[in-house]
């Protein structure tokens, strides 16, 4: 018995492998074939079938010959209303667009390019993922960018959703829907430690740290505003002028006098962390770093990032922590 | 490097939505709108035969609406509680049964949809609200059906059909909503391709010969024409009517008006203010034997809800299912409840045989007792006067010729015995009057005597030379047993106005009482173009009722056997009918996909002119430009031997192609130029 629903299962499996031939990540540009396309009658469509039933029925009985009439040419709006839903979908052109780094926790925002290359608009096109859902209209000759979150958790490299592309247009008879899996990665950066543990000394890294903010009572003029900057270091004053003329953010930049050396090392954390928690705190550290102008070395092992300072380093150092891996066995 | 977008696209930032099922969306102001506006056309024909209650309800509940959704622009729409709703709901339904002491049928089901309907738009918060309205729509749209499918019903209802699928558009716009005009396009771009598939359905959709269920007993209420009865002034209503009775084709020359009886039910049982039919069947039927030229045509009979054919007298061929009574009126098997046709032959100059006896005649002289007592005494006094009963018949209507008798269709009423009245006060009356005057007359002379009622006459259409009978035809006659020649038509009326007989009603009355309507446009002139387009536009109906609503099974059987399916099963109609709709679906694909293929000249001429490149080994890489590929090819094709004018043109045509296609919108003479440029390469 068991052997035999397993074999069935997998018969199932092998057909739906055959219908919907998963595809796995696409990194290039996607014309929606029609082979890609799928259809099916909603639970709309259902209905309308079975109001067309009781139609025809009202029509033999009372020998309705206009009700005949009514009754065909619903049925065969049902089936027009069933090519255009296809057409509405079919010979889309889509294309991963990015996907920018975050920290675990944030979302991770994956943006696509729809792109309708037709005279005719595509309307309520939906994209879904298990997560979130958006729906669009194409108008004609026009590509739009599309963006889908997905919550994240753990560090490392974070693969897009498959997004299923559907629409019900125009009657919402039926629903033509195609998968795709955008070939977008997102890099996830360890979750910044909250809290207020110092940033250490570069002699031992082992706690004894420089006061935060030391030296930073240097202005060193403004500089274009990173995500990273704190608020505080945020130029309120230009920001208004920066509102009203369209131009980016801009961050005051402090000249740290604490040249002194800063060196971030794994191995010399405190024992009672766990490797995720380590990584949170360098990550938290790093960012303070950053954020205070200062020069700093990222040590992960065998692995030496700096000594360096600016947004290089930051993302250098970032990038690295997310995708650590400890050398096995230790 | 950052993204660029060509100058011809545009870019917005989508949004994140959370995930919602696109049916719990609220219904778009668009939407209730047009659904409101689709519901003009198909409520404002059942005004007619709703209750006045359910139509102000219907009205109340539509104004309400459109209150409620043209005050709330931006605001969600304030609807009224469920409670409200309910208590209208249960009054509605209280009011339905009041009404119609049922709620099934067919006047209580669809006061029924349309009180649910009214109701519906008022709870419409949702897009599956919204669609459930839409198709409760669509079968609103079925039910203008009984009443009339004229060809001006139709034309509202198609109008209707787009509006709705408009409508039904504007429920599945899940991300904006969509200006009408361009929503109604599109609806009827859809029902137009809807057109060929429909066609096909209609003409090879297997018909069965209905009903299903058994009738509800409203369902050919409000048919008006001849009944079993007659009652003094029913005939003068019916003339009043403009109403078709049936139409004729004749296989010859149509007789002349004179012979144009067509008889219908014959009434011999009188209750001295009633005629009825005669409830039991005499033993012996009436015999005739056929004389004189035979006349073929063919009757398209609207539907009476009676078993009654009309036919010429006297008729000697009917169709398989019909038959003479014994008082030679023809009947069929069931009551005619749809358009019927049956061809016919009949003998106006038959011979009756008589072959009755004494016991078969009794129940044609049968009178109330102590009715008419004045014609009484005046028959008894010509029996007395020695006179045959072929002088009585002479007497009597010279009696009606000679005293002040008039033929009008104002006749005054009258009261207990109709008969002396008439021909002793009023002396004023329609055919009716007549022949039941003329018949009681007879009777009380003992000559066996009955009414037959039926048509008269008729109007031949120049435009088609279909022969038209109307309810105003309707028209009543006597007959009378005359030792040696049977039953003979007497039509006491010919006696009083000669021109009803031969040249119909409107010749035989004076102006004022002509038929209504468009007889009474002033003017000899209106008067003919009126007629004239009245012709015309019958000439139409009657091709309409023919092809579209007289489609029976035995129709589409003769269809499909003039277009080639030799006796065709419901298998072989089933299968052409999915071939066809098939293939026609096919069509409109391969349609709407060409129209994608098409509709950019200047990326084919592009990819046509790289392909050419390609088979002379310089392939586009995917990822080049136009540009780059051009500067890419020339260098390749400078290694060559080229003429230089070859690669002038290969940058012309690689820059034209960068220009249309991502520049201003291209006009049709720069495409053009560049389809030309890409040829001569």
């Amino acid at each position: 018995m068991a052997t035999l629903a397993a074999q069935r299962g997998r018969r199932f499996a092998r057909l739906s492998q055959w219908v919907f031939q998963p595809r796995g990540p696409e990194t290039g540009e996607i014309l929606l074939k029609q082979r890609r396309v799928f259809i099916f009658p909603t639970r709309h469509g259902f209905f309308f079938a079975f109001s067309l039933l009781a139609f025809l029925a009202a029509s033999i009985n009372y020998d309705l010959a206009l009700g005949f009439v009514l009754t065909f040419f619903l049925a065969a709006a049902g089936l027009v209303a069933m090519l255009h839903t296809f057409r509405n979908q079919v010979h889309l052109v889509m294309r991963p667009l990015r996907a920018e780094a975050v920290f675990a926790g944030m979302d991770a925002v994956f943006e696509v390019m729809l792109d309708n290359r037709r005279d005719d608009e595509r309307a309520a096109v939906w994209l879904k993922t298990a997560h979130a859902a958006t729906v669009q209209d194409l108008p004609a000759h026009t590509a739009l960018a599309c963006a889908t979150a997905l919550p994240t958790s753990r560090r490392g490299w974070l693969d897009a959703p498959r997004i299923t592309l559907e629409t019900r247009y125009p009657l919402g008879l039926f629903r033509a829907w195609s998968y795709w899996q955008p070939g977008l990665r997102c890099l996830v950066y360890p979750a910044p430690a909250v809290g207020d543990a110092l940033l250490p000394t570069a002699a031992d890294g082992s706690g004894e740290g420089v006061p935060r903010g030391a030296g930073t009572d240097d202005f060193g003029g403004l500089r274009p505003y990173l995500v990273t900057d704190s608020p505080r270091h945020i130029a309120w004053k230009a920001a208004a002028l920066a509102l009203e003329t369209g131009a980016a953010l801009q961050a005051k930049h402090f000249l740290g006098t604490a040249a002194a050396e800063v060196v971030f090392d794994l191995d010399c954390m405190p024992e009672h962390l766990d490797l995720e928690a380590r990584l949170s705190q360098l990550t938290r550290w790093v960012l303070d770093a950053d954020a205070e102008g200062l020069i700093y070395t990222l040590r992960l092992g065998r692995q030496v990032v700096g000594p360096s300072h600016g947004a290089a380093q930051r993302l250098t150092c970032l990038e690295a922590l997310a995708l650590f891996e400890p050398p096995h066995g230790s | 490097m950052g993204w660029r977008w060509p100058g011809l696209f545009s870019t917005t930032r989508a949004s994140l939505a959370p995930d919602r099922q696109a049916q719990d969306l609220p219904a778009g102001r668009t939407t209730v709108l047009t659904l409101l506006v689709a519901l003009i056309p198909v409520l404002a024909p059942h005004l007619s035969h709703l209750p006045l209650w359910c139509a102000l309800f219907a009205g109340a509940m539509f104004a309400w609406r459109a209150l409620i959704t043209w005050q709330a622009t931006r605001a969600p729409a304030r609807l009224p509680s469920r409670w409200i709703l309910l208590a209208l709901m249960l009054l509605a339904l209280g009011a339905t049964l009041h009404t119609h002491r049922t709620l099934f049928g067919r006047d209580a089901g669809v006061t029924f949809v349309c009180v649910l309907l009214s109701l519906k738009l008022l709870e419409t918060r949702t897009r599956r609200d919204a669609v459930v309205a839409i198709f409760l729509s669509y079968f609103l749209i079925l039910t203008n059906f009984f009443y009339s499918q004229s060809i001006a019903t139709a034309a509202l209802m198609l109008a209707a059909l787009v509006l709705i699928t408009s409508a039904l558009i504007a429920a599945n716009r899940d991300a904006h909503e969509m200006p009408f005009l361009r929503q109604t396009r599109l609806a009827a771009i859809i029902i137009a391709q809807a057109l060929p598939m429909m066609l096909i359905l209609f003409v090879l959709f297997p018909r069965v010969q209905g009903p299903l269920w058994g009738l509800p007993t409203d369902a050919q209420a409000g048919v008006s024409g001849l009944s079993d009865s007659m009652s003094p002034g029913l005939i003068t209503q019916l003339s009043l009517s403009d109403g078709i009775a049936f139409r004729v084709t004749f296989s010859g020359a149509p007789p002349r008006g004179a012979d144009l009886y067509w008889r219908g039910p014959v009434l011999s049982q009188f209750d001295g203010r009633n005629w009825r039919v005669q409830s039991a069947n005499p033993l012996r039927p009436a015999r005739f034997e056929a004389a004189g030229p035979a006349v073929d045509y063919e009757v398209t009979l609207e539907p009476s809800n009676r078993p009654w054919l009309f036919a010429l007298e006297m008729p000697t061929r009917l169709p398989d299912d019909a038959r003479l009574t014994a008082d030679l009126q023809p009947v069929t098997d069931r009551p005619v409840t749809t358009r019927l046709r049956y061809s016919a032959r009949s003998h106006p100059g038959f011979r009756s045989l008589p072959t009755e006896e004494r016991a078969d005649l009794e129940p044609y002289l049968a009178l109330p007792a102590r009715a008419n007592p004045r014609t009484r005494e005046m028959m008894v006094g010509w029996v007395l006067e020695g006179a045959t009963p072929r002088q009585l018949v002479e007497r009597a209507l010279r009696h009606f010729r000679t005293e002040e008798f008039f033929y009008t269709l104002e006749p005054p009423l009258l009261d207990n015995n109709p008969v002396d009245e008439f021909l002793f006060g009023a002396k004023r009356g329609f055919c009716e009057h007549y022949a039941s005057a003329f018949v009681v007359m007879m009777r009380f002379a003992r000559v066996p005597a009955r009414v037959v009622t039926g048509y008269q006459g008729g109007e031949v259409n120049p435009v088609d030379g279909v022969f038209t009978v109307r309810q105003s035809d309707a028209h009543a006659w006597a007959e009378v047993w005359l030792a040696g020649s049977g039953w003979t038509r007497v039509d006491p009326t010919a006696a009083v106005s000669p021109a009803r007989v031969e040249r119909g009603l409107p010749g035989a009355l004076p102006q004022r009482f002509a038929p209504p309507l468009l007889a009474r446009l002033a003017g000899d002139w209106g008067a003919q173009w009126a007629a004239r387009a009245r012709m015309n536009w019958e000439a139409l109906a009657n091709q309409w009722n023919q092809l579209v609503l007289n489609y029976t099974p035995e129709r589409q059987r003769e269809t499909l056997e003039q277009l080639g399916m030799k006796t065709p099963t419901w298998q072989e109609m089933v299968i052409a009918m999915t071939l066809g709709v098939g293939l026609i679906t096919l069509a409109v694909a391969l349609w709407l996909m060409r129209i994608q293929r098409e509709q950019d000249p200047v990326q084919r001429a592009w990819l046509r002119f790289c392909r050419r490149l390609a088979r002379q080994g310089i392939a586009r890489a995917p990822h080049e430009g136009a540009l780059d590929f051009a500067a890419r090819a020339s260098t390749l094709l400078a290694q060559r031997p080229t003429p230089p004018e070859r690669l002038g043109t290969l940058r012309a045509i690689a820059e034209g192609y960068a220009a249309l296609r991502y520049g201003r919108k291209p006009d049709r003479v720069a495409v053009a130029a560049f389809i030309r440029l890409t040829r001569s390469f």
